[in-house]
């Protein structure tokens, strides 16, 4: 089943035109890395993708489990089974973890016309989930993000991603800033969300997630575009020779 | 309370007094007479005015009047220090800044100054164009342009008297505006009035060590976009001097910003004041303004005032500002002490790095002792 | 997940003002006017000593003199003082006991979830345990309805029942506070207060006393017409406890109606006094017509040594609030505490804040103040925090954080400090900005949707100042903010 079609998508920021031309399939039951140089176009496309303001489709198409998102809100994109892994995940003064949670999940389940999600049932699973995820009980106390570090806000984007379910789970640097350990951990969640009904693209800088979870797919963004698709066997060329020569090109 | 003049009924007895002087010079203050009646005065020591006695920069205004040089007739004749791409002339001609934009003591020195003096530094000039205000206890009144994207340094060294400066910054200008305010017995009053249209810069460097009342008001009126106002200052006080400062920076259209840094140090039984308004208007989405007022209260009746205020008017903004009054970190005094550094020397060196934070010129330096 | 979340989607509550309605009772009203034959009649209704009608008739002829403040950044047209009626109270002698009360009456508390038998509680909190329980003093426009566990409290000692009762009872208290902290000239509606002040809450905790439970007073505006004018007084002793809630509602109504209310806090020795505010008045439609003027006079004296008064406030209702509880901090070590929270939408406007006087030494004082202003309205803080030549190592700490959403409502920030001691620090930051628009995007990205975002972030803005109120206050405040946000967010 295709998740995702992205085609020929030219975006701009700022009046600034920085998506020339992507194009992205994305199947049931694939993971996918876009790799890239900074600056490559890699977070506009996934806040492209999400909806976010400030970042205008000026032409191409995408399409969400077969629907078209042009014109659908940021939250009517999540609720269709869209989840961003922010890069820099932001704090959220005076919003408990579980609050952000519970309503996130509500709102999801309203949306299918499910019935809202109940705190015991919620607990638990969060219990479960940090556990996994080697946040302690404490955690689930505190504010949005507040006082995380760099680490743990990381692990806390896991674990909205592994309580939502999401179909398609576009994760953006999600590796940056972690020492050995938490790459570890967090591999560890994305390996357990992925399964034949879903998909995850990592959207990553370096080679090195792709040590801990396996993809199916390698694809190099350059200057706003796809320039190459591959196999695993394509990152560790990356890792090796480095993106001089898709920049040459 | 009975026997005390009310505030209302004083300043309207100031504004008679002020209204009936009678009018000798060279200029026609009627456009500041209409400014003054339609705008009042402030009402005496209530809000802004409440720790300074306006009567006193009234009756001072009136006295110089009385005593003003009327026979001074050319630029020459003022001693004004000007780079050659400078224009100087005289005025007996009220600008449209004053009758609309400008405040009501700014318009007693309207009524009452002998001439105005026009300055403008030239559009588009190859070199900064520098300008030295005379340092006179007089009635001042200057007006001055920068051209576009014309550069100015400008010194203004005030010791008393009343003295208004109102400047012009066409697109793309840029002014460098070192203030001294020297100590005096004297009464001084100064004011600075900035319009700043798009994309020009002000830089305000100040200093000042009071004055038996010292009254200090700067305003800044950004009206284009992509303003930079930067405005810092300081002032050290000592015996029972007094200084007043005001500053209005008003964001009048969006997308420019405005920074403003002032530190003071209050000794013996000297008072010190500072208001610091930031206005956002409802056009000026996209500002980003900040303002932080620090004081020092280092003698045993020393007073330190601080009204920062803000006044925002549309959501898309980013404004912050932070005053303090307390004493020297008594964490810092020891740890110089315990490197051998005697208490008095210790304290000396404390409030030199706290002036130094918002002092920023050699002029600045020199009147505060601040001289490394 | 606690039950008390308070933003869980099943306990979204209606767009509409819910206590909007009105109740239907036979009610003597007085005609419009005041002259100095009202006062004498408003005293000779409650049966006052000839000492108490001297005192409003002098606090009369004050309010004549003096003009009404202009300073605040409120603006309205001028109001006819003998347009108002001064006394408005439901028909017949004052019940004895609950079932005499009217059962209309009743049922309006009922709807408004305020418990007046005392085996029920606020409404919406699980009845668990004794420190649950809440006595509640019901004031119904210029009377007292009810006073519950009154038995209760007396065997503690504590005093609690209307002002009206305390004269009668316990007149010895009364001449030797009532006018104490705020003085009868203090402001021009305070003046007006003193003069026809009505009925309200009088509390004193004996020596050494801890409240056994939460305190509060439930006012209610119903008459057309008519200004409410009520009047407290909390007395805590040497050593003494007490918490102390006030509820306020008022009927949907096109005309503006005044209620220009006085609060005295006295806290001796030891003493520590908790005082909170959920003020829900009728703020007028959304097209700013009708609604509260709420023109309050609220201040604690700190008397005694190490004593404590802390002021909670979350303002969501009124058109116009002009309010400032402070606190003057007499007694050495001596502590006073304002969290505010203070949401305007529409057209609502709000000039509040407070003032911190430090007298005795080592006094200490911390101001949060939240403002959010949405719509059209204008919402200001104003603040004084002043330093005594007395005040030895005074300390302050004051954060004012405003919050703008949409580019038509306005925010200010009026602090004064004014430090007359050498060794005394004040430190004062403020922020204003909007609602932060990658938090906004975050909580979208995660399905939830604006309206729902919006009064997520900015109930978490208010965070601090809502951990000061007692629990079940707490869920109410932040159902009170989600409600009036509504429509808020385009």
């Amino acid at each position: 089943m295709k998740l995702l079609e992205v085609r020929n998508l030219v975006a701009e920021v700022d009046n600034k035109q920085i998506l020339n031309g992507v194009n992205l399939t994305v199947n049931a039951g694939e993971v996918h890395a876009v790799m890239g140089p900074n600056g490559s176009g890699k977070s506009t496309l996934s806040n492209v993708l999400a909806g976010r303001p400030g970042y205008e489709v000026t032409s191409g198409s995408m399409e969400l489990m077969g629907s078209p998102v042009n014109g659908m809100s940021v939250e009517e994109r999540a609720h269709a089974g869209l989840f961003l892994g922010f890069q820099y995940p932001i704090e959220i003064p005076g919003v408990a973890n579980m609050e952000l949670l519970k309503n996130a999940i509500d709102s999801q389940r309203s949306a299918t016309g499910e019935q809202e999600i109940g705190a015991r049932e919620l607990i638990q699973r969060v219990r479960e989930v940090a556990k996994e995820l080697q946040f302690s009980e404490e955690f689930l106390k505190r504010e949005v993000n507040v006082g995380f570090s760099g680490g743990e806000k990381k692990r806390n984007e896991i674990l909205q991603l592994m309580l939502m379910q999401p179909k398609l789970a576009f994760l953006d640097e999600t590796d940056s800033g972690l020492d050995i350990d938490a790459l570890q951990v967090v591999a560890r969640g994305i390996n357990a969300f992925s399964a034949s009904d879903n998909a995850v693209v990592l959207v990553t800088h370096y080679q090195r997630l792709l040590n801990h979870v396996d993809v199916d797919f390698v694809h190099i963004m350059v200057n706003g575009e796809l320039v190459k698709s591959g196999g695993k066997e394509l990152a560790l060329d990356v890792e090796a020779r480095g993106y001089a020569e898709f920049l040459r090109s | 309370m009975a026997t005390r003049q009310s505030p209302l009924s004083l300043r309207d007895e100031l504004l008679g007094r002020v209204l009936a002087q009678k009018h000798v010079g060279s200029i026609d203050g009627s456009v500041a007479k209409q400014v003054l009646q339609r705008q009042g005065l402030p009402i005496p020591h209530k809000g802004r005015w409440q720790f300074t006695d306006l009567s006193v920069i009234i009756d001072d205004a009136i006295a110089l009047r009385r005593n003003a040089n009327l026979h001074e007739s050319s630029v020459a004749d003022l001693n004004i220090k000007t780079s050659s791409n400078v224009e100087t002339s005289l005025s007996g001609q009220m600008g449209a800044v004053e009758a609309s934009e400008t405040g009501s003591l700014i318009a007693v020195n309207g009524i009452f100054a002998p001439r105005f003096v026009q300055l403008k530094a030239l559009d588009s000039a190859d070199q900064v164009a520098n300008i030295e205000l005379p340092n006179r206890r007089q009635l001042d009144h200057y007006r001055i342009k920068i051209g576009k994207h014309a550069a100015c340094s400008l010194t203004d060294k005030f010791t008393g008297g009343n003295r208004v400066v109102l400047c012009e910054l066409d697109g793309g200008a840029t002014l460098d505006y070192s203030m001294v305010l020297e100590p005096t017995k004297d009464i001084s009053y100064h004011a600075l009035v900035v319009t700043m249209h798009a994309d020009s810069t002000f830089n305000l460097h100040s200093a000042s060590r009071g004055a038996k009342l010292s009254c200090n008001e700067v305003v800044v009126n950004i009206v284009g976009a992509s303003a930079t106002a930067s405005l810092s200052g300081g002032w050290h006080l000592n015996d029972h001097s007094h200084s007043d400062t005001h500053v209005y920076v008003n964001h009048r259209v969006g997308g420019s910003t405005s920074e403003q840094k002032f530190h003071g140090v209050v000794d013996d039984s000297a008072r010190s004041s500072f208001t610091g308004c930031i206005t956002i208007e409802q056009d000026a989405s996209g500002t980003e303004a900040h303002l932080t007022n620090r004081n020092l209260a280092t003698g045993p009746n020393a007073r330190a005032y601080a009204q920062p205020e803000l006044e925002i008017y549309t959501d898309d903004v980013v404004c912050s500002h932070g005053a303090t009054t307390g004493q020297l970190d008594d964490d810092a005094l020891f740890l110089l002490q315990s490197r051998g550094i005697a208490e008095s020397r210790a304290r000396e060196l404390l409030i030199r790095g706290f002036l130094r934070a918002a002092v920023d010129t050699p002029e600045g330096a020199k009147l505060l002792s601040l001289e490394t | 997940m606690s039950a008390q979340s308070p933003s869980s989607a099943h306990d979204f509550i209606g767009k509409e003002y819910k206590a909007g309605f009105v109740t239907d009772i036979e009610q003597e009203t007085f005609p419009p006017g005041l002259d100095e034959a009202v006062i004498h009649e408003i005293s000779k209704r409650k049966n006052e000593p000839a000492w108490l009608l001297e005192w409003r008739l002098r606090a009369y002829k004050r309010w004549l003199d003096m003009p009404e403040p202009t300073w605040a950044k409120v603006d309205f047209e001028p109001i006819d003082y003998q347009a108002i009626s001064y006394f408005a109270s439901p028909k017949g002698d004052k019940p004895k006991s609950l079932d005499e009360v009217d059962p209309e009456l009743l049922k309006t508390y009922e709807k408004l979830g305020i418990p007046l038998h005392e085996q029920e509680v606020l409404a919406g909190v699980e009845r668990d345990q004794d420190s649950n329980r809440v006595a509640v003093d019901a004031v119904f426009d210029s009377v007292s309805v009810t006073t519950t566990f009154k038995e209760e409290l007396r065997a503690h000692g504590v005093i609690f029942c209307s002002l009206s009762e305390a004269v009668a009872d316990h007149p010895e208290l009364i001449q030797q506070y009532l006018g104490s902290v705020v003085p009868q000239g203090d402001n021009f509606y305070a003046a007006l207060n003193s003069a026809v002040f009505s009925d309200g809450s009088f509390v004193y905790i004996p020596k050494g006393v801890r409240c056994p439970m939460e305190l509060s007073t439930y006012f209610r505006i119903n008459a057309q017409n008519t200004g409410q004018f009520e009047r407290t007084l909390i007395i805590a002793d040497e050593g003494s406890y007490v918490s102390y809630l006030e509820g306020c509602t008022a009927p949907m109504r096109d005309e503006n109606q005044l209620h220009a209310a006085v609060v005295e806090l006295v806290a001796l020795e030891d003493a520590s006094i908790k005082y909170s505010t959920v003020q829900n008045w009728y703020p007028g439609d959304a097209n700013g017509l009708g609604g509260i003027y709420n023109f309050v006079t609220k201040r604690g004296v700190c008397r005694g040594a190490r004593s404590h008064i802390s002021w909670t406030q979350v303002e969501t209702g009124s058109a116009i609030t002009w309010k400032y509880p402070s606190v003057i901090l007499r007694g050495d070590d001596s502590k006073g505490e304002f969290y505010s929270v203070a949401l305007t939408n529409n057209h609502q406007q709000a000039d509040t804040g407070t003032k911190m006087t430090h007298i005795g030494r080592n006094t200490s004082s911390t101001i949060i103040s939240k403002g959010i202003s949405a719509g059209q309205s204008s919402n200001a803080y104003r603040g004084r925090v002043r330093m005594n030549p007395g005040a030895m190592k005074a300390r302050n700490f004051t954060q004012c954080d405003s919050l703008l959403i949409g580019d038509r409502a306005s925010a200010h920030t009026f602090p004064s400090i004014e430090s007359q001691r050498q060794d005394a620090v004040v430190e004062h930051e403020a922020s204003t900005s909007k609602v932060n628009e990658d938090q906004l995007f975050l909580c979208r990205q995660r399905g939830i949707d604006g309206e729902k975002a919006v009064a997520m972030i900015v109930n978490g803005f208010c965070k601090e100042v809502f951990r000061e109120l007692p629990m079940e206050f707490a869920v109410e405040a932040s159902k009170l903010l989600e409600v009036s946000l509504e429509g808020a967010v385009g």
